[in-house]
């Protein structure tokens, strides 16, 4: 028989032995998209154990199908059979690919359910496939580890304790990939689950250093998958911009200090910036370093001290010096032996720039609100008879690649903003008081993440009262304006402590 | 060209584990070849390198002339091997698993897959995982069988099989294989259905290949002496440092040597034994496996063996 003929031999017979987890995979799935699309649940309800079940459905298939053919077992019956050990290993690698099929297929019926274009489907759909067979293939390899299969289990123990690692590790190291750079390794730790799995199948007996390559490799793959989700790919601007870097001293004593440095001279007409993957490098006269990792309340980013700017409703924003701080917290002993004159300190980061961006506006009438944008939904509920709440905007979107540059995808909860419109005069007038809740979650796979927040909107302190007249909402729009990214660049700037 | 040809065969488990010793023998085209040892000697281990399941670490082994590292036997179609611990898939039923398995056999043999199942009692539409462990074995036969193998490997092929099956599989099964041509390699306790059927053998012990010859020059090299004497006649003869498996009690000596030493020509005999009985007898199967493969605690087989 042909190569092609014992794939499709062993791939059938897998099939035939695996259909019913297959039907529960799809039965799963499309309880996951009427969630998501006909039955939407309230926010806080969206994301929870629900999302462990796909996963574990495709872990236990994926096992099941792996181990009925175990490799580098001499008492396997395939192995007594006229198989190519390859054509095992590529059978049980299409199963991989069915799992993957059905996975995008429930996740473009939900896309397309929230107004993404056909067009714009391949992109979301291939990270979904990228994640789900990312899932599919490292649990592949590990349930070909071991003659018992108890590879699966090490390999998943391995796998979350080192998220658990790389969650306390990542957001201190200086080590830190780009978005690109993770990818790169991603795809490349995929290549190699399917060629240690090619190769286990060809092993007669497995090493203990195949072993080990087997979970470093399936482990490296879902970090990678992880690691990559959380990472942005910006367009960057070319070059890099070296503005002036002084130290500041924290006057309030203190057990734990930050060791800030302050950077001058950027000139932008951004309104948001945020400083991100920075290190600040300090070399003390004595020629030892520490590389110190900047961090904020939402660990991977760094705090924006930048203050918002003021500008006229309408108006372009002007250019204007910005003063950016970045800190790394120090026990007191390390702040002191770093702080000597003479050290040599070096800033090295990433700076996303943002401007707000008109992205709707809408007449103040309770009901689903137009699509703003593909795969965004909102509704506006207007409050009656409260003259402290004018209204409450909830909103659900789903975010492809592109949306990552969005300010929330970096965890800023000034995302939005929502100010007053005359509707006769079509003006952008007062800024409305905004309290915003929500969360993220991900479409039941990683790959696509979804977005869900909730905004109270409050008239000014001199509209009390008159904005809850319905007369005043018909004279009125409220124009809900987006932060977007508008630069990237990498900045690079040295100072020496003073003496 | 011989069927199965091994030289100076090694093989570690994990690299530490010895398990064959430069082990050496040659399966000639159309034989029936025993291979016989302790348990944990290395039959098991010998038979998979056979069938290219395991790489030795040195030596070679060729079936048909043809390296089975480089390419093997199973997947070229020339042999079929059937595990004694083999684990057939536990969800399929019978009819399933034979059609899964006959496209990928260039000389599957429905009608003797039917015949077999017939003969074995085997119901098509039971799951694998339902047999008893003999019905198990069956149908692992009935897999190792319908492809019409030029080579047939069985490792322990009779556990679990009731003694009708048996008598069946060793005076038919097997002796139709041979008459077709098919050489066949199997690895067994069970000396007594072996004794029968086979015309070369291997003794493995300690994983090293004690002897490695066909029966009829085994049988003509060895003899079982039997000597009825009394106790003093026996005491002041002593024993010979070549004879094997010695057993006294009372009155009766049994040993077994070889044919061919001078010692063991009828005058010499009677004048160690003066007035004694002594008959010669063929060795059995049982008696060359536990004389020459040796129990705990004997001298090594190969040091023994003259």
């Amino acid at each position: 028989m042909t190569w092609g003929g014992q794939v499709r031999v062993v791939f059938v017979k897998d099939l035939q032995q695996v259909w019913w987890m297959l039907a529960l995979l799809a039965a799963a799935m499309v309880m996951t998209v009427v969630r998501l699309t006909v039955t939407q649940p309230d926010i806080g309800d969206s994301f929870g154990w629900y999302d462990t079940l796909l996963p574990l459905l495709i872990l236990w298939l994926v096992t099941a199908v792996v181990r009925s053919d175990p490799p580098a077992v001499s008492t396997a019956f395939w192995a007594t059979q006229p198989l190519e050990t390859s054509a095992v290993a590529v059978a049980k690698l299409l199963q991989t690919v069915i799992v993957t099929g059905l996975v995008i297929g429930g996740v473009t019926a939900i896309l397309r359910w929230w107004g993404i274009a056909w067009g714009d489907v391949p992109t979301t759909a291939t990270v979904t496939a990228i994640g789900t067979m990312t899932l599919a293939i490292a649990t592949a390899v590990f349930a070909a580890l071991g003659a018992n299969g108890r590879g699966i289990l090490v390999g998943l123990v391995l796998t979350l304790a080192s998220l658990l690692a790389l969650g306390q590790w990542l957001p201190v190291s200086p080590w830190r990939l780009s978005g690109d750079a993770t990818r790169a390794l991603w795809v490349a730790f995929l290549a190699a689950d399917v060629v240690i799995l090619l190769r286990l199948y060809r092993m007669r007996e497995v090493s203990l250093q195949w072993q080990a390559a087997g979970l470093i490799a399936g482990a490296g793959t879902v970090l990678c998958a992880v690691a990559a989700s959380q990472a942005s790919s910006y367009p960057m601007t070319p070059g890099v911009v070296a503005p002036q870097l002084s130290m500041t001293v924290d006057p309030i004593p203190a057990t734990v200090k930050p060791f800030t440095v302050t950077l001058d001279g950027l000139v932008t007409p951004a309104e948001q910036l945020v400083i991100r993957d920075a290190t600040i490098r300090v070399v003390l006269p004595d020629g030892t370093s520490r590389v110190l990792p900047v961090l904020s309340s939402e660990n991977r980013y760094a705090a924006v001290s930048a203050p918002p700017a003021v500008r006229s409703p309408g108006a372009a924003p002007q250019p204007r010096q910005r003063t950016l701080r970045a800190s790394s917290p120090l026990n007191i002993t390390e702040w002191t032996r770093l702080r000597v004159p003479g050290a040599r300190v070096t800033f090295d980061g990433t700076i996303v720039e943002f401007a707000r961006e008109e992205q709707q506006r809408v007449p103040l009438v309770s009901g689903v609100l137009p699509p703003a944008q593909p795969g965004l939904q909102r509704e506006l509920q207007m409050i009656v008879g409260d003259t402290a709440l004018l209204a409450t905007i909830t909103s659900r979107w789903f975010m492809d690649q592109r949306a990552r540059t969005m300010p929330t995808a970096l965890g800023m909860s000034t995302d939005l903003e929502f100010r007053l419109v005359d509707r006769a005069t079509r003006a952008v007038g007062e800024r409305l008081d905004a309290q915003s809740s929500g969360g993220f979650g991900t479409l039941a796979l990683p790959g696509i993440r979804i977005s869900d927040t909730r905004a109270e909107l409050r008239p000014p302190q001199r509209l009390l009262g008159s904005a809850s007249d319905t007369s005043w909402w018909s004279a009125h729009e409220i124009a809900i304006m987006a932060l977007v990214v508008r630069r990237v660049y990498r900045v690079h700037a040295e100072t020496v402590v003073g003496r | 060209m011989n069927a199965v040809e091994v030289q100076q065969l090694c093989y570690r488990y994990a690299r530490k584990t010895e398990a064959l010793h430069e082990i050496s023998l040659d399966v000639p085209r159309g034989a029936i070849y025993g291979l016989i040892g302790p348990n944990g000697a290395g039959k098991s281990t010998l038979l998979q390198c056979c069938a290219g399941l395991r790489y030795a670490g040195s030596g070679s082994v060729r079936v048909f002339g043809a390296d089975t590292r480089k390419r093997s036997p199973i997947v070229a179609g020339v042999m079929t091997y059937m595990a004694e611990a083999v684990k057939l898939p536990a969800r399929m039923t019978l009819a399933q698993l034979e059609a899964y398995i006959a496209p990928l056999h260039a000389k599957w043999d429905g009608a003797l897959a039917a015949s077999l199942r017939e003969r074995f009692a085997l119901d098509p539409a039971r799951k694998v995982g339902t047999l008893s462990r003999g019905e198990h074995m069956k149908a692992a036969l009935l897999c190792a069988l319908a492809p019409h193998p030029t080579l047939l490997l069985m490792d322990e092929p009779f556990t679990g099989m009731d003694v009708m099956v048996k008598d069946d599989l060793v005076r038919g099964l097997l002796a139709s294989a041979t008459d077709t041509g098919t050489t066949i390699m199997v690895a067994s306790h069970d000396l007594t259905e072996l004794e029968t059927v086979i015309d070369h053998l291997g003794i493995i012990s300690n994983a090293k290949m004690v002897v490695s010859a066909s029966m009829e020059s085994l049988r003509a090299r060895f003899r079982r002496v039997h000597v009825q004497a009394p106790s003093e006649v026996l005491v002041t003869a002593g024993h010979d440092t070549g004879w094997l498996g010695i057993e006294q009690a009372g009155r009766r000596l049994s040993f077994m040597a070889d044919a061919s030493r001078t010692s063991l020509v009828p005058e010499a005999m009677q004048l160690r034994f003066p007035g004694a009985e002594v008959e010669f007898s063929e060795p059995t199967l049982r008696e060359l496996l536990t004389t020459l493969a040796g129990r705990a605690g004997a001298r090594s087989p190969l040091e023994m063996v003259p």
